[in-house]
């Protein structure tokens, strides 16, 4: 630790001493090495606090050779006071000080005085204070013990759709998710519903209390077939998102995994999409102005799964000798005719519903060319009687009739459903595709075996 | 039931200390407290194998000493756990416990949930509970149990109390203690449920977190009271066969919950590539075999030529004609499935262009 002293006085017994670091924006963990460090979570926040200083005296001296404003004084300010520093310093062979020395006021960084810029660096600030503090999502990071928790909920009650809660921690740009716990079965009941919500508390206390992380990240849920791209999960991310910073769903699907495939997925709500949403506006012009097409709307976020120590020499004690297991079976079975035939059938019903939304736009459209084929109809009118007004030396009339009803704008659909829509179909396809593509492997391979 | 106690004279027994000794039990070694200073020799089980007769497998050629002779009673359970069956969610959970257990504890301690049916136990979930242990006495946090338990059958009603487990080799001197406390909990929540179909008694699941052979061992155990006369004297825990249900676990894949870290999650056609890899090697392998056998390096084996000889049975004969309509018939409907999901890919982005052009009028 390096440190340049700045200056130092002494006034009525008290010693002040302003040091300052030579290397700007690290943290310390405290002032001198090996008394009273800074625990992990203060040092995060100093470190963040430093940043910004940093950013704020960057952008003052660029501010003031811009404007010629130069500063007048140093600004003193204390953020450490330690009593036990006395020894550490006396001990110093250039130091000089004899007298008691009580108190020390230490400061880690001398901040400039700026009174003017100080609104404008503000909003600087705060850009980068919210960047710095959210860096984007890359992974989320899933213990074994949670994979198979979410398979066991879900697929114990499949086919009917169920959820529950991720637990877990938010490390930087990966989401932690270390453990879940179950939600019950849904009922419509409004008491049922708060005994939802008691159970929820209970369970995170409960989990706390044997040292399970009790953040919540986010929450799991089943699916049919990829059915999942609804409202009401919309509603539900936007209702953790304003309770979490961060949050993501995974999605499992039980039908999937009988085809030997891990079907885990985990996704979040883009942000261009979040503003949308949270101004509901999904007319045309603003989709177009925001450019947010239909796959923009989720974001999958690639899941990496970690075990801890013990459990993968657990796992790789027990692991049974067979060279074959289960998944291989279900990988290679013939018959996917069932998860094709139910996929098309689903594919069938949005393509309906698509075309309903369709029509309903078309509907708009034509009613829209219609009322602006009237108003135009309207406005020659009224044009060429102002003319014929003016001919007379009369006034003219305005030309514009907001009492008139074809000037009353017709709202225009929303298009978050035909987007959803449109999403589900793009994902069935992927699916059939899918399920296509392996049929082919399967079924060539059936006829090297068949002519061997 | 058993050797009327009358015939032989009873031996009258001081309070003396009490150890534990490891006897071997008819399915495996078996933890039972005995009395100090009694000779260990005869002791009269009063399961089945003493009804039939034999008598108890751990000194089969020891006389009964009668005049040294106290009858000490084992109370056989009132419907016997046969076995046990373990999904890896368990043994995960326990492990997870483990690692974030509290500073102090040598060990953790929870709950077993499961179903039983025809003497199988199904271990399917489990919670650890807060526990504290010294020398002398356990105490156990009964209220988060209960709470826990209650959060529990709100989820899944079908998940009731089978037992309890404890990380560590073996079953230690508390245990008998948590025991009797998890034989009063399942005999008060099958008075809740009134449900007689689970009035089993709870059993014990051990996991050697500390790998203390050498090896992995998980072992459960269930718990045959033993007692003198009318005065119970001890407990005796009696090992059951455990199988590892893995086919979750498989179907998950080893290669992701092995590991400490997988980066990506397999895809469809990499989990395909795999298994194919997988067959082929097979194959390859079966070649080799039959090969060696063939020009005499291997010693033939009935077994293995039987099993293939049934195996190649199964591939079903159709002649190449049929076959190649059967084949070519599947391809078409594939390709047309292709063909159906990029056209209508293709639409949607048509669509999607349309309605940007309409927007822009």
């Amino acid at each position: 630790m390096i440190y340049f002293l700045i200056f130092y006085k002494k006034e009525d017994e008290i010693m002040h001493v302003t040091l300052q670091k030579r290397d700007k924006g690290q943290t310390w963990s405290s002032p001198i090495l090996g008394q009273g460090a800074l625990d992990p979570y203060s040092a995060d926040l100093e470190q963040k606090r430093l940043m910004l200083q940093r950013f704020q005296e960057e952008e003052y001296a660029y501010a003031s050779c811009r404007s010629g404003y130069s500063p007048s004084r140093i600004q003193v300010s204390t953020s450490l006071r330690l009593n036990s520093l006395g020894p550490a310093l006396t001990q110093g062979p250039s130091w000089e000080a004899r007298a008691p020395i009580e108190i020390f006021y230490f400061d880690l960084l001398a901040l400039a005085n700026y009174s003017e810029h100080l609104a404008m660096v503000r909003s600087f600030l705060q850009a980068v204070s919210s960047e710095e503090v959210t860096p984007p999502l890359r992974v989320v990071q899933m213990e074994g013990l949670a994979v198979l928790k979410i398979i066991k909920h879900c697929n114990e009650f499949s086919p009917a759709l169920v959820t529950g809660q991720l637990l877990g921690l938010d490390v930087g740009s990966v989401l932690e998710v270390t453990n879940c716990f179950p939600f019950p079965t849904r009922e419509e009941d409004e008491e049922i519903e708060a005994d939802g919500a008691n159970y929820q508390l209970e369970m995170m206390r409960c989990l706390r209390e044997v040292n399970v992380d009790n953040n919540t990240v986010g929450w799991y849920q089943s699916t049919l077939l990829g059915s999942f791209q609804t409202v009401e999960l919309i509603e539900t991310f936007m209702n953790y998102q304003e309770n979490i910073r961060r949050c993501v769903c995974i999605i499992y699907d039980p039908s999937r995994s009988s085809q030997g495939a891990l079907a885990l997925k985990a996704l979040k709500l883009t942000d261009s999409f979040m503003d949308l949403y949270r101004n509901n506006n999904f007319t045309g012009e603003k989709l177009r102005e925001k450019k947010l097409s239909w796959v923009d709307i989720f974001e999958e976020i690639p899941i990496k799964v970690s075990n801890s120590a013990l459990v993968s020499a657990f796992m790789t004690e027990l692991e049974p000798e067979s060279p074959v297991a289960q998944c291989d079976y279900d990988r290679l079975k013939l018959s996917t005719a069932p998860y094709v035939e139910r996929n098309l059938e689903f594919l069938i019903d949005c393509m309906e519903d698509l075309s309903a939304e369709q029509n309903k736009f078309q509907y708009y459209y034509r009613n829209l060319s219609r009322q602006q084929a009237q108003q135009q109809a309207w406005l020659q009118k009224r044009r060429v009687e102002n003319m014929a007004r003016k001919a007379a030396g009369e006034e003219p009339l305005p030309e514009e009739d907001p009492s008139n009803p074809i000037f009353k704008p017709i709202p225009e659909p929303s298009r978050l459903d035909s987007y959803l829509i449109t999403n589900q179909i793009s994902n069935y396809c992927n699916q059939i595709n899918g399920v296509a593509g392996q049929n082919f492997n399967r079924l060539y391979m059936m006829k090297a075996l068949q002519e061997n | 039931m058993g050797r009327p106690a009358s015939r032989e004279p009873v031996l009258r027994l001081e309070s003396r200390p009490v150890t534990s000794e490891e006897i071997i039990g008819p399915h495996g070694p078996a933890y039972r407290t005995t009395i100090a200073g009694f000779t260990a020799g005869w002791l009269n089980y009063h399961t089945k194998a003493a009804r039939v007769g034999s008598r108890s497998p751990e000194n089969p050629n020891r006389p009964p000493r009668s005049d040294l002779m106290a009858v000490l009673q084992f109370f056989p359970p009132s419907s016997p756990i046969v076995s046990a069956r373990l999904h890896p969610v368990v043994l995960f959970n326990i492990c997870d416990c483990y690692v974030r257990r509290p500073d102090q504890a040598d060990r953790v301690i929870g709950t077993l949930l499961g179903s039983v049916s025809d003497g199988v136990v199904e271990i399917k979930n489990s919670y650890a509970v807060p526990h504290n242990e010294s020398a002398d006495q356990v105490a156990l946090d009964v209220e988060y149990h209960r709470n826990m338990y209650m959060s529990h059958l709100k989820v899944n009603p079908k998940e009731v109390l089978v037992g309890w487990f404890s990380t560590g080799f073996g079953v230690s001197g508390g245990s008998s203690l948590i025991h009797d406390f998890y034989v009063k909990e399942l005999k008060d929540s099958v008075k809740d449920l009134k449900d007689a179909q689970n009035s089993v008694p709870p059993l014990h699941l051990t996991v050697d977190t500390g790998f203390r052979n050498g090896e992995a061992s998980i072992k459960a155990y269930v718990s045959v009271n033993l007692s003198l006369g009318d005065r119970p004297l001890a407990a005796q825990f009696q090992e059951i066969p455990l199988d590892l249900r893995m086919i979750e676990a498989e179907r998950v894949g080893f290669d992701i919950l092995k590991t400490t870290v997988v980066d990506k999650l397999p895809n469809d056609l990499e989990g395909m590539e795999a298994s194919m890899e997988r067959l082929y090697a097979l194959i390859d392998d079966i070649y080799k075999y039959v090969d060696d056998v063939v020009e005499g390096r291997a010693a033939p084996d009935t077994d293995i030529g039987r099993f293939l000889a049934d195996t190649l049975a199964l591939v079903p004969k159709i002649s190449p004609a049929a076959f190649d309509k059967v084949f070519n018939d599947r391809i078409q409907d594939n390709l047309a499935l292709v063909y159906l999901s990029s056209l209508i890919r293709a639409q949607l982005g048509i669509a999607e262009k349309l309605n940007t052009a309409a927007q822009i009028l």
